[in-house]
């Protein structure tokens, strides 16, 4: 097994620079055949009022 | 006027959404189209519109991990007052990096306060918006 390593950090005066790598990353990130996951917050519509919905895209984990 | 310590401070989804409206921007995904990893911004960017439209043609969820805060039993992962799914991504996905990473969120951070270096030494794999996700992925962000 590969030795994990460090995460990489980002110089704020880089933020953009690396944004636009990051945006052609995506790019060929979206050629994968799989359909998109979402890691993350995903609403809840039985949750407390007050917090809107938020529309996206994608699939909430596995399908199925 | 006292400084407030971090503990005081509202706890923080490390993959939130852009249209929440204190979201900010704490990471940018850099890697491989199969091998993403997260690069750690210095201080964190608020997610302005302007921040947003740098993402376009993609999803900022492609391109940004965001910080909010946590929407709690709004999110469907949240129960108990855990966050489940940070709880999956720990027993699930394996370590990517030795250390915990540069994270200028950690401090309120849902994942780190609850899981500890454990959720940081895996965070820098996950995509909030992903293509290609492996199984074990799919899997542990499948709602339960």
């Amino acid at each position: 097994m590969a030795a994990p390593r460090r995460a990489a950090s980002i110089p704020f005066d880089q933020f953009t620079e690396q944004t636009l790598s990051a945006v052609l990353r995506a790019v060929e990130a979206q050629k994968l055949p799989q359909r998109p996951i979402i890691i993350g917050i995903i609403w809840n519509p039985q949750g407390l009022p007050g917090f809107q919905g938020v529309g996206g895209r994608g699939a909430a984990g596995k399908e199925g | 006027m006292s400084p407030q310590s971090s503990s005081d401070l509202p706890l923080m989804c490390p993959s939130a959404q852009p249209e929440m409206s204190d979201a900010s921007v704490f990471g940018v995904i850099q890697g491989s189209p199969s091998e993403p990893r997260v690069a750690y911004l210095e201080r964190p960017v608020a997610l302005t519109p302007e921040v947003a439209a740098l993402a376009k043609p993609v999803e900022p969820t492609e391109v940004f991990r965001i910080g909010a805060q946590c929407a709690g039993s709004c999110c469907v992962h949240f129960g108990k007052g855990r966050c489940r799914l940070a709880t999956r991504l720990i027993q699930t996905l394996p370590e990517v990096v030795s250390a915990a990473p540069p994270c200028a969120i950690r401090g309120t951070c849902m994942w780190w306060r609850q899981e500890g270096v454990a959720a940081c030494k895996r965070c820098p794999q996950i995509v909030t918006r992903m293509y290609g996700a492996t199984e074990t992925l799919k899997d542990a962000a499948a709602p339960c």
